[in-house]
């Protein structure tokens, strides 16, 4: 009986909508609201920088980024920084969101209690676009063209008139 | 007498527009290099098709429209008023064709906001940017106001004297340093790569310093010394300097702004010897001076609201953003959104004149210049003392400039004429976005921000932007960086063309 | 005898240079400087207000 309750509890805990993060961009559009507060983060990782034994990680999130405070450990534990080529890691956590953190000389941050990879992140394949290619080839094929053909008649010109008539 | 216009004064003015061409014909290839360095072929394309036009352009201006005739002033400041829009259209092209920005209005908006060192940005999503074009929005701003295109086109495919002259004042740059334009043109870009050297290596120590790679801090460090020095304010990422949490990046920036803020005759002299210029010269008192007064009045207003209540935080927020405002560079380290919602009016004023006034003459700062700004006062002064003593008294005064320089007339004329322009457009800005919606204070910033080619912004440039609003900073910032009164000239000649009809 | 081929000597390059390095140390000294006094307000104000 008393196994088959836990059962049923841990299985309605499943059903429990977790917190929906703030998004980064609510956090630092509504300062008033949420400075000094517990808030939880979600977004991918643009930025990391190892101090001593904590660390920056930059996180973007639909349009807007900030930096998290977090322990080193967990910044080594991220396997890609977004960039061009990358998708970075998506982490998650909770923290308190600072819109002048006086740790940190005034500076908008959240310092991360909790922090975890949830999604690990993969490299980008950007492939030329052949149209764009082609128009590149052609235009610079014009150029070399025209640029040839004009150096030829001021040649031509110079040949027949020893000096500039035009 | 005002001559009508000829055919001929076009084709020279169109004739030198196609040197300018050349010029950015090569400042679009070369990104071309970084897109190799880091594996991002399929940016390669954006870039040939942008330098190929312009060379095309380029060759066909120079053509059709050759001409051994030299320029006269009023060539001069045309062809100069045609660059900062040409040049700009044309390194629109790969900004647009690579989607980094929204629109090709967008894109012109960014063109013109790199090629005039202003730094008001529009990109998309700056972080995940490829490095090429990144590399590029840097570049421009480096090239177009670090150096100057003008000065680039002189000092390479220079002319004679006369014409190279009156180009050079056309961009808004006194004759002073050396009698051979050409040769000043080449101390110019020389003084340019000394300080890009030592800024890249400021920001790259502080960048690996603060938990970079060597290869990022390299990176960025770059790109951020070009943009330090050129007093733009473009960043690498989107929340700027922020990014790092740094107050030694903050550092290496302060220095590169300055030193970018510093008028080029001081650098020549100080450079070759003459050290003593750099406390007797008025500009660099006046600037230093304005810099450290309203820095004392935005940290006690900032801390009068408790918004920074750490010496740190006064220091790194409240000082940091007046000198990136006086040297109109536009680094920030305060959110947009918090410096619309969060600071108080009273340090957005400040950071308004501050913009608005700007820095040295001859450097790459914009604003109405301090050097102006300190003949005027030195005027007023004059006046009050003309007022106070007996009508047969003789008031003159002079300031110390590299020279000693006396206070005419003529000299005060012309200060006060290009303020008075100033004053006049930054009224114009002001009320067209106050029409949009904005606080009076917010678009007194915004607007003294792209007037001055400062960069700094409280919120209100983004890509959701209003059309109208686009154009009208796009404006400003062309305006801006003629110094002002090239746009009127420019005007008076399309008049003067229009009545008088061409010849 | 290889033309062009001089011996570098620290001290002659300081020499000849001395002008343009010490120039460039008293143009970052002197913006230092004014980064310390900046500091200094910052530091003023935030004791006069505690």
């Amino acid at each position: 009986m008393k196994k088959i309750a836990i059962g049923v509890v841990l299985l309605l805990l499943l059903f429990v909508p977790s917190a929906r993060a703030e998004s980064v961009k609510e956090l630092i559009e509504e300062p008033a609201r949420f400075d000094g507060k517990q808030v939880s983060f979600e977004g991918e990782v643009i930025g990391v920088m190892v101090r001593g034994d904590q660390a920056w990680v930059n996180i973007f999130d639909r349009g807007a980024s900030i930096g998290v405070w977090t322990r080193a450990e967990d910044a080594k534990g991220i396997s890609f920084v977004g960039d061009y080529t990358h998708r970075g890691d998506i982490v998650k956590g909770v923290g308190i969101y600072h819109v002048a953190c006086l740790e940190h000389g005034g500076d908008t941050d959240i310092h991360a209690s909790s922090f975890l990879v949830s999604e690990k992140g993969r490299p980008i394949e950007r492939r030329p676009s052949i149209p764009l290619v082609l128009l590149s080839a052609l235009v610079v094929l014009i150029a070399v063209f025209v640029s040839f053909y004009l150096w030829r008649i001021r040649k031509e010109r110079k040949k027949k008139f020893p000096w500039p008539f035009y | 007498m005002l001559t009508p216009l000829t055919r001929n004064d076009l084709r020279i003015i169109g004739f030198n527009v196609s040197k300018i061409s050349h010029v950015v014909g090569f400042v679009l290839f070369l990104p071309v290099i970084v897109a190799v360095c880091y594996s991002e072929f399929d940016n390669i394309p954006y870039f040939l098709i942008g330098s190929a036009v312009s060379f095309v352009l380029g060759n066909i201006l120079y053509h059709f429209l050759y001409t051994e005739e030299e320029m006269e002033l009023k060539h001069a400041v045309v062809m100069a008023a045609i660059a900062w829009i040409f040049a700009p259209m044309l390194a629109s092209i790969p900004i647009w064709l690579s989607n980094t920005t929204a629109s090709f209005l967008d894109a012109s908006f960014e063109g013109i906001s790199g090629f005039t060192g202003t730094g008001l940005t529009l990109t998309l999503d700056l972080d995940h940017l490829s490095r090429s074009i990144n590399f590029l929005r840097h570049f421009l701003q480096f090239m177009g106001d670090g150096v100057g295109i003008i000065v680039i086109s002189l000092s390479i495919l220079g002319r004679t004297e006369m014409s190279s002259v009156l180009a050079f004042k056309g961009e808004a740059k006194d004759v002073g340093i050396r009698p051979s334009i050409v040769r000043t043109s080449r101390i110019i870009i020389g003084i340019g790569v000394v300080f890009l050297i030592i800024g890249t290596v400021l920001f790259t120590a502080a960048g690996v310093q603060e938990g970079l790679d060597l290869g990022t801090a390299f990176f960025d460090g770059l790109n951020h010394s070009m943009t330090g020095y050129a007093t733009g304010g473009f960043s690498v990422h989107s929340q700027n300097l922020l990014y790092y949490h740094s107050i030694w990046i903050e550092l290496a920036a302060i220095i590169t702004m300055i030193i970018g803020a510093f008028n080029f005759n001081l650098h020549y002299a100080v450079l070759g010897g003459r050290r003593r210029e750099i406390l007797k010269n008025m500009e660099v008192r006046i600037l230093l001076f304005a810099m450290l007064v309203s820095g004392f009045l935005v940290s006690a207003n900032l801390m009068s609201v408790n918004l920074y209540p750490s010496a740190e935080a006064l220091f790194r927020k409240g000082v940091f953003q007046v000198i990136s405002a006086q040297t109109t560079t536009g680094f920030q380290t305060v959110l947009p959104v918090h410096l619309m919602q969060l600071w108080p009016v009273f340090s957005i004023v400040i950071l308004s004149l501050a913009m608005l006034l700007g820095g040295s003459a001859n450097s790459t700062s914009g604003g109405i210049k301090m050097l102006r700004v300190g003949v005027l006062l030195k005027s007023l002064v004059n006046e009050v003392k003309r007022a106070l003593l007996p009508r047969s008294a003789v008031v003159s005064g002079s300031f110390h400039h590299v020279d000693d320089v006396p206070l005419t007339d003529r000299v005060i004329r012309g200060a006060a004429v290009v303020a008075i322009s100033y004053l006049i457009l930054f009224s114009f800005g002001t009320m067209i976005t106050v029409l949009h919606g904005y606080t009076l204070e917010d678009s007194m910033f915004e607007t003294s921000s792209a007037l001055g080619n400062v960069g700094l912004s409280s919120g209100i440039t983004s890509p959701s932007m209003p059309a109208l609003l686009k154009v009208t900073y796009m404006f400003l910032m062309w305006a801006g960086k003629l110094e002002v009164i090239a746009v009127f000239v420019l005007i008076g000649f399309v008049i003067l063309g229009l009545r008088r009809g061409i010849k | 005898m290889i033309v062009g081929l001089r011996e570098f000597s620290l001290r002659e390059f300081l020499k000849k240079n001395f002008n343009f390095i010490t120039g460039i140390f008293s143009e970052i000294g002197l913006i230092i400087l004014v980064i310390l006094a900046s500091f200094a307000i910052s530091f003023l104000i935030f004791i006069i207000n505690l």
